[in-house]
């Protein structure tokens, strides 16, 4: 049996040596990448959360607005990830007016931050700038992620106008433990509680969350990243992609405490929105109260946010124009990627032209 | 003791052991010649499963890890070997040895992170840091205290009223955008004077369509009256010509009463003649029962006769000829008509 012949060039020793150089330095200093790249301006701010509106280089179409909200934890450059990659380019370059709201980085004296705040105070004056700045009446909140849940809060205590639309990408509604896979075993209040953590940090570190997060898939998050990437520099394949996934996946940001507690007692430990139990300043928060058209998208190897997490609210909103959109993608696959650009942009497009109007 | 302190399940131990063994192979394949890499990489699992093999068979595996690690390590081999060639290329080597391991490495170590006694021992490795950090963290600022340098509590707290006052601003700029909003909605003097002049061009339109409409309805009223006076002569025309048909009614009326007499008396004779028909029916149709019962005595005669000894043929020679008698209704009927008539 013959040994394979290399792909590599041994012979070419200072090409390898530079491409181990390179690979080391990714892995020491981290990744380095342009992301966020679509021209905007900032329109508001409050606290450490910025409102982006972006400029477009084609004439305005629809005169109802997108709003972007992302979760708190990571950047929410996700969404805008770079050029040629970015859910917000394709929509800016599509007529639509495209909105974000960035929540900055939390500091010590936001550890006392709850989702009374984020919903009541953040996104509803959020919208309002909105509507003021693009001088419409309508608009469409879209959230991803723990920003789709906090989405749907607000769409349930302030239905009717000015919210047209509500699309919602891998928003995790029902947190009952089957269907959480491990995550349901980490945050159950057997194992976990999230007072230790606040009381001990104030803000949770991002740090913290990010390791939480890739023990639902240690050794594809530890080892098989690495893996890809020095597949991906020693065969000469494209790494912009890459890089700029893996600069996101390692910004984390702070969690605010009082938020954090919340988040895994009242959803992950409680479940309480799909109760209808949760309340915001006095405010009893009831999906059924959803009655705009609502768009919800899901990926079926989620494990961050499980299909029957997302799919939960459709059985709960009182909307006619509802539909439940899966895609054969991870968490953040289904965002980004080749794929994305196929199926999961022309999706949000198609369904948000004709209500946009 | 010291060895035992450090090493207490053995794995050190173990793991020496097995690539001194893979060591002792390949030096034997050196010896023996350049064997190909397949059957190298072979010996190198085989010389590391055996270890690992005793390990399980002893039973020192407290947490379970060396029968999975075996499991995987069986698994790897298969998939390993299965392939045609095995790539020199360190790399390639790594994506396919990574591609072959990490679907049973991943549910090993998901299942340990996942049972009960590793989450138990995060929870108290968690709490009993969260405990030694909170002491540390206060020794820190007690500290700083006593040195008269702020701690990082100090500057957070003074962030704090920053963004309390962020949030005052933030709240006025709010009120001065609902005013703003409603004073723009108030009407400007442009707009004002705009609105007068287009109040004043939709006041003259307006006056100019009440004076046609005001004409349009004298016209109609004329042509109203005319029509009402033209309908007034009809009218008359008809009331005279009324009195006509009344005058003539009056004339014609007696003759009518005349000729409703004489139909009058005529009627009663007819009804009178009727009645006497009627008198005339009853008798004709007594006479009818009459002449029935007569025929049947006359039948019965002529039946006794017939019987009498040695004359029953006279008897029926002498039995008279019955004449046939015509009914007494119909040759009255035959009058009747004629006297009815005239």
């Amino acid at each position: 049996m013959a040994i394979e012949h290399s792909t590599v060039a041994f012979s070419d020793i200072e090409s390898t040596l530079k491409k181990l150089k390179a690979g080391m330095q990714i892995v020491l200093d981290g990744a380095k990448a342009d992301t966020g790249q679509t021209p905007k301006e900032v329109i508001w701010t409050k606290n450490k959360a910025q409102l982006y509106h972006y400029l477009s280089p084609v004439k305005k179409r629809f005169p109802a607005p997108i709003l972007l909200i992302y979760a708190l934890i990571n950047r929410s450059y996700v969404l805008d990830l770079m050029p040629g990659n970015s859910l917000v380019e394709y929509l800016v370059n599509r007529g639509f007016d495209v909105y974000m709201l960035d929540w900055g980085i939390p500091g010590d004296e936001d550890k006392d931050l709850t989702f009374e705040n984020y919903v009541l105070d953040y996104i509803a004056r959020a919208v309002k700038k909105v509507l003021k700045n693009s001088q419409a009446d309508e608009l469409t909140l879209f959230g991803f992620c723990m920003g789709g849940t906090m989405c749907a809060m607000y769409a349930a205590l302030f239905p009717g106008k000015p919210l047209k639309n509500l699309i919602l990408l891998t928003a995790p509604i029902d947190f009952t433990e089957q269907n959480m896979g491990l995550y349901g075993v980490f945050t159950s209040e057997k194992h976990f509680d999230p007072g230790v953590l606040v009381d001990l940090y104030g803000n949770v570190p991002g740090e913290l969350v990010d390791t939480g997060n890739r023990l639902v898939r240690p050794i594809t998050n530890y080892v098989g990243t690495y893996v890809t990437m020095w597949d991906r520099i020693m065969h000469d394949k494209p790494m912009e992609t890459w890089l700029a996934m893996n600069k996101w996946v390692n910004d984390g940001v702070p969690f605010a405490g009082a938020t954090f507690k919340q988040w895994i007692r009242e959803f992950y430990q409680q479940n309480k929105l799909v109760k209808g139990e949760i309340m915001l300043r006095g405010r009893r928060v009831d999906l059924s109260n959803i009655t705009c058209p609502v768009l919800d998208i899901a990926g079926t190897k989620d494990h961050i946010c499980t299909l029957p997490q997302a799919e939960a609210i459709m059985r709960l909103i009182s909307s006619q124009d509802k539909e439940f959109y899966v895609l054969n993608a991870g968490h953040v696959g289904l965002l980004t990627g080749a794929d994305a650009k196929k199926n999961l942009w022309p999706k949000i497009e198609s369904w948000l032209e004709p209500r946009s109007i | 003791m010291k060895e035992a302190n450090s090493d207490s399940y053995g794995f050190y131990q173990l793991w020496l052991k097995s690539l001194q063994e893979g060591q002792d192979q390949v030096l034997k394949a050196t010896a023996q010649g350049m064997q190909n890499s397949r059957e190298a990489w072979k010996q190198w699992l085989d010389a590391t499963m055996s270890t690992w093999q005793k390990t399980a068979e002893m039973g020192t595996d407290p947490l379970g890890l060396t029968s999975q690690w075996l499991k995987m390590m069986e698994a790897i081999q298969e998939k390993l070997l299965a392939g045609g060639t095995v790539p020199s290329d360190p790399f390639t080597f790594l994506k396919e040895w990574y591609d072959a391991i990490s679907e049973s490495w991943s549910s090993i170590v998901e299942h340990i992170i996942a049972s009960e006694q590793f989450l138990d021992f995060n929870k108290q490795f968690l709490e009993s840091y969260a405990s030694f950090s909170r002491a540390f963290r206060r020794a820190n600022e007690e500290y700083l205290r006593i040195l008269q340098l702020p701690s990082r509590s100090d500057v957070s707290h003074v962030s704090e009223l920053i963004v309390a006052l962020e949030e005052k601003f933030d709240r006025l700029d709010e009120r001065f955008e609902d005013v703003d909003a409603v004073l723009a909605q108030t009407a400007k003097r442009e707009a004002i004077e705009g609105v007068e002049q287009r109040l004043a061009t939709a006041e003259s339109s307006l006056n100019q369509s009440i004076e046609s409409v005001e004409g349009n309805i004298k016209h109609i009223e004329s042509q109203l009256t005319r029509a009402i006076s033209g309908v007034g002569a009809q009218i008359s025309d008809v009331q005279v010509r009324l009195k006509h048909i009344e005058s003539q009614a009056g004339t014609i009326a007696p003759e009518l009463e005349s000729r409703l007499a004489t139909v009058e008396g005529k009627l009663d004779g007819l009804q009178e003649q009727a009645g006497q028909f009627r008198v005339i029916q009853d008798l004709a149709h007594r006479l009818e029962q009459v002449e029935g019962k007569l025929d049947a005595i006359l039948t019965k005669f002529a039946k006794l006769e017939a019987y009498e000894p040695d004359g029953h043929s006279e008897a029926k020679a002498r039995a008279p000829h019955k004449p046939q008698r015509k009914k007494a209704s119909q040759t009255e009927a035959v009058g009747q008509p004629a006297e009815a008539g005239s």
